[in-house]
Order: structure tokens, then C-alpha cells, then sequence
């Protein structure tokens, strides 16, 4: 399962990043790392992009970036 | 009189929003020059300050989450430190998200020039419930830790002191992260075969190099090409190490590194920070459910934007007929002093200086409307609201292939052609 694919208020970690370049560098740059926990906080009024909280602060991702996340649900 | 030696070059460095830009400009006051650096269109900020008669010479690096070679402003980060090697680094941190910045840190520790932590912030996190045990923390570094408010000036008398002593020192800084032992034996004998050649060990720290090798790091592996005797035997090695490494650890080594340095991160933060329950975040948490609310959003979003065009441009215009006779004075007033009119055409030394005045005046009588709109976009920035209406209008940006982060100069450019 990717992170794109959690609704708002679900908890997921982190399983692996399957993105790889660019995008997969500035994910893990940005602490997504295997093992990480995640809380899905909201979408944008137009749906992209979502809202994330995980190592105590928040950060945004369009679902074409989250897409490069597995998760598992917690 | 002040001796006219150059200075000990230093570099600020640290994560987006860290409060770097502050920090350098309380360093260095109004003593700053603004450049791009060499063949870009990226910022070069550089300025000055004296203590105790050193002179300290520092150069703001562009803000970064990493120091990998993917973006113009991490290889440029990266270039300045390898090729300008500066007597010491400032490494900007904010406070209330240490994990993260200190990833950075472990990065800038591993290219072997001397640092000072600033952990700047420190009233945000307060607000936010995170206690920081400081000498805990320097004593897990290896490094040393000055606390600071950037934005209120507090503690930029013990920064300057701390920079000044650890670029005269010039001791490389003790923070060494240990990647583990799977990694380190792919680490060590890379290292080795670089410390055989004189040119790279005399030019770049060889560990970073290793790290960056292992990383499949393209700028690195053009050092090695262009600068080592044997460039191609030792790309070969690394290339046969990453191979094998992804063989039998079914991993990508550039992930295991970057793993490995949050984990470290994510000790030292445990080692040091007591996190209480936060009071002020429940009410952002509510706020935000309200702005960013589906239908509401868009709505408060519309209504702010009005209201900034109704006070800045409507209102603003309507003070116009109060500024605009001193303005038209001043016109009056340059008109009295200049020679006096001709009967045909008017002298050149009169019409010249005119055409200035009237030109600039034209320009000055929108200032009332400039002040009303820059303070209310530094409202916008300082509430976070700024953040948020990037957030909403991200994927209306997207249709015509911008970011959410242009927000800033679209309201400013709509609403000036709308006024």
C-alpha cells in the first residue's frame, strides 16, 4: 500500500521508499524513513495536496510524491 | 585604527526556515553585500563583523535539507565548503525540529570543517513543549552548542564569541557518525584506496568522499574522474562496492546512509530533549481545521484577498489626496530654485530637473499603498496564513505548471493590476 492512498486521520509507517533520484532522495532528506510513523491530517479543499504530521512536525505532499511511500496501516 | 587583514572565512549554513537569514543579519548588521554566485541566479549574501580584533568574514549559504548534488543550491552549499574550505561553519538548527535539522548536521560534520551548532528558535520550541538539555546535547555532538532567538536578538553575543573561538581553534570537530558495521567495511577500504592518492587527500575529506562514492553521487564521482591519477580504477571499486552491497543487503546503500544518519539523530534527540504536552499546537490544530476546511477555505481564502485589495488599493488610494500636496510642494519648491521659464521653450536646466522631480513624485504618491500592502503580506507571512493559502491553491498553481510557493508574488502581481 502507498501513502497516497491513506484518508485523513489514518496512522500508517513507513515500510519503504520506492521512489528513487530525486524525488526518493528529498523524501528521505525530508525523515521518511522506513520505520516512521505517520499521521494523514487532511487534504486540500482540491484534494492535492495532503497534509501529513509525522516526527512531531507537518509537511505537505502532492499524491504523485506520496505515491513513492509504502506504507502499512497501524 | 582597525589592521586591514582579511578575515577567517566562515559559513552559515542550516535547513530552510531555520531562521538562517536572521541569523546572519544580527552576525553581521548593516554590513552585507548581495551577489549571485558565479554563473547563477542563487544569492550570495556576505558580510562582516570584528570581536577582539578578528575579523570574521561570513558568506550565507543557500538553505538546504541535505547535501546531496540533486539541486543547484545543495551543490553550491557543497562546492563552497570543498573548494572556499572556510575556517568554520555555522550550522543554523531550529529548535523545535531537531531530528531533522541535525541530519544536516551530520552531513556538514562529515566534510571536516570545524562547527558551531546554533540552536536557533528556542522560543518556538519553548511554546512548543520541547525542553533542550544544551550541554547534553554538545557533549553528544562533540560540538559546541549556543542557544539563540534570532528574531529578538537573544544570545548573539555568546554566537559571535563561540564562532570567533572555533574558527581560530581550527580543531576539526568531533562529531563522527558511525554507520554501522555492514556499511563501515565498505566505508574503510574506500577510504583507503582515496588516501593513496595525493592529489584527492591533499584536496577533499576522504571519508565524505567515501560516503558520497557509496551514495552514487555524480558530482563526487566527477572530483574523483577529473582530479585523482587513477580516477577510473578507484570509480571502478566503488561501482564493484555498491553492487555488492546491493546484492547482499537488498538495499539501495544511499538509503541504508540516509536511515542510518536519522537514527543517530533520533538518539541524540532522545538523549537530550524532554518533549511535555504541547497547549499551543491544539489551538493551530483548530485554527487549520478551520482555514483549511474544504468549504470554508476557499471561502476565507477569497475573503482575505478582498480585503487586502479594499485596504491596501481602495484605502490606500483614498489617502493620496492627503500625501499628494507635499509631494506637488516639493515640485513647487525644486520649480522656485531652478532658472525661471523661457518665452518659447524652457532652458534645458529647467526642464530637465523637472521631468526627475515629476517622475519621481509620480512614483512616491502610491507609497501610502505600499506600506498598507507589505504590512499586511508581513501579517499574512508571520500568522503562517501565507503557508496555508499555498496549501489550498497548490493545485490550481499546478494547471498552469507552478508551485503552491508562488502564491506570494501572484497576489501581490493580482492585486496591483487589479488596483
Amino acid at each position: 500500500m502507498t501513502l497516497d492512498e491513506m484518508k485523513p486521520g489514518q496512522i500508517c509507517e513507513i515500510v519503504d521508499i520506492i521512489a528513487d533520484g530525486i524525488l526518493g532522495q528529498r523524501l528521505m532528506d525530508m525523515g521518511f524513513i522506513p520505520g516512521t510513523s505517520i499521521r494523514v491530517i487532511r487534504n486540500a479543499p482540491l484534494i492535492d495536496p495532503v497534509e501529513l504530521e509525522m516526527k512531531g512536525y507537518n509537511v505537505s505532499l502532492r499524491h504523485s510524491e506520496a505515491k513513492g511511500v509504502e506504507v502499512k496501516t497501524l | 585604527m582597525r589592521k586591514e587583514s582579511k578575515g577567517m572565512l566562515v559559513a552559515v549554513a542550516g535547513q530552510p526556515n531555520s531562521g538562517k537569514s536572521t541569523i546572519f543579519n544580527i552576525l553581521t548588521g548593516a554590513r552585507q553585500h548581495v551577489a549571485n554566485y558565479p554563473g547563477v541566479t542563487v544569492e550570495k549574501k556576505t558580510g562582516s563583523y570584528h570581536l577582539k580584533g578578528d575579523s570574521i568574514e561570513l558568506v550565507d549559504l543557500p538553505g538546504t535539507y541535505s547535501l546531496t548534488s540533486y539541486t543547484q543550491e545543495e551543490r553550491i552549499a557543497r562546492d563552497f565548503l570543498l573548494d572556499e574550505k572556510p575556517a568554520a561553519v555555522v550550522d543554523v538548527v531550529d529548535a523545535s525540529n531537531l531530528e531533522r535539522n541535525l541530519y544536516l548536521t551530520f552531513q556538514l560534520a562529515e566534510m571536516d570543517i570545524p562547527l558551531v551548532i546554533n540552536l536557533n528558535m528556542m522560543d518556538m520550541a519553548e511554546r512548543r513543549g520541547i525542553k533542550i538539555d544544551i550541554e547534553k546535547l554538545g557533549q553528544q555532538l562533540g560540538a559546541s552548542v549556543v542557544p539563540t532567538v534570532g528574531n529578538r536578538g537573544k544570545g548573539k553575543k555568546e554566537l559571535k564569541e563561540a564562532v570567533r573561538t572555533t574558527s581560530k581553534e581550527a580543531q576539526s570537530n568531533q562529531i563522527h557518525l558511525d554507520y554501522g558495521e555492514v556499511l563501515e567495511s565498505y566505508l574503510s577500504p574506500l577510504e583507503k584506496h582515496l588516501s593513496d592518492d595525493t592529489t584527492l587527500s591533499a584536496s577533499y575529506p576522504l571519508r565524505w568522499l567515501a560516503v558520497k562514492l557509496m551514495e552514487n553521487d555524480t558530482e563526487a564521482q566527477r572530483l574523483v574522474k577529473e582530479n585523482a591519477s587513477n580516477g577510473n580504477k578507484i570509480l571502478d571499486l566503488a561501482e564493484e562496492k555498491r553492487k555488492n552491497y546491493i546484492s547482499t543487503q537488498k538495499k539501495a546503500p544511499e538509503k541504508a546512509i540516509a536511515q542510518l544518519r536519522y537514527q543517530a539523530a533520533q538518539k541524540i534527540v532522545d538523549a537530550s530533549v524532554t518533549r511535555k504536552k504541547e497547549i499551543k499546537r491544539s489551538l493551530t490544530d483548530r485554527l487549520d481545521q478551520i482555514v483549511c476546511n474544504r468549504f470554508l477555505g476557499p471561502i476565507i481564502l477569497a475573503a482575505t484577498i478582498y480585503l487586502i485589495y479594499e485596504l491596501a488599493i481602495v484605502q490606500g488610494y483614498n489617502i493620496t489626496p492627503y500625501t499628494w500636496p507635499f509631494l506637488a510642494g516639493f515640485r513647487d519648491f525644486i520649480a522656485s530654485i531652478l532658472p525661471s521659464e523661457g518665452f518659447m521653450f524652457d532652458p534645458f536646466f529647467r526642464s530637465m530637473p523637472l521631468w526627475v522631480v515629476n517622475g519621481t513624485i509620480a512614483v512616491l504618491n502610491y507609497i501610502p499603498i505600499f506600506l498598507i500592502l507589505f504590512a499586511l503580506i508581513a501579517i499574512l507571512e508571520d500568522t503562517g496564513y501565507m503557508a496555508r493559502m499555498a496549501f489550498i491553491l497548490d493545485r490550481v498553481f499546478r494547471y498552469f505548471g507552478l508551485h503552491g510557493q508562488s502564491v506570494l508574488p501572484m497576489v501581490i502581481g493580482g492585486l496591483y493590476v487589479g488596483g
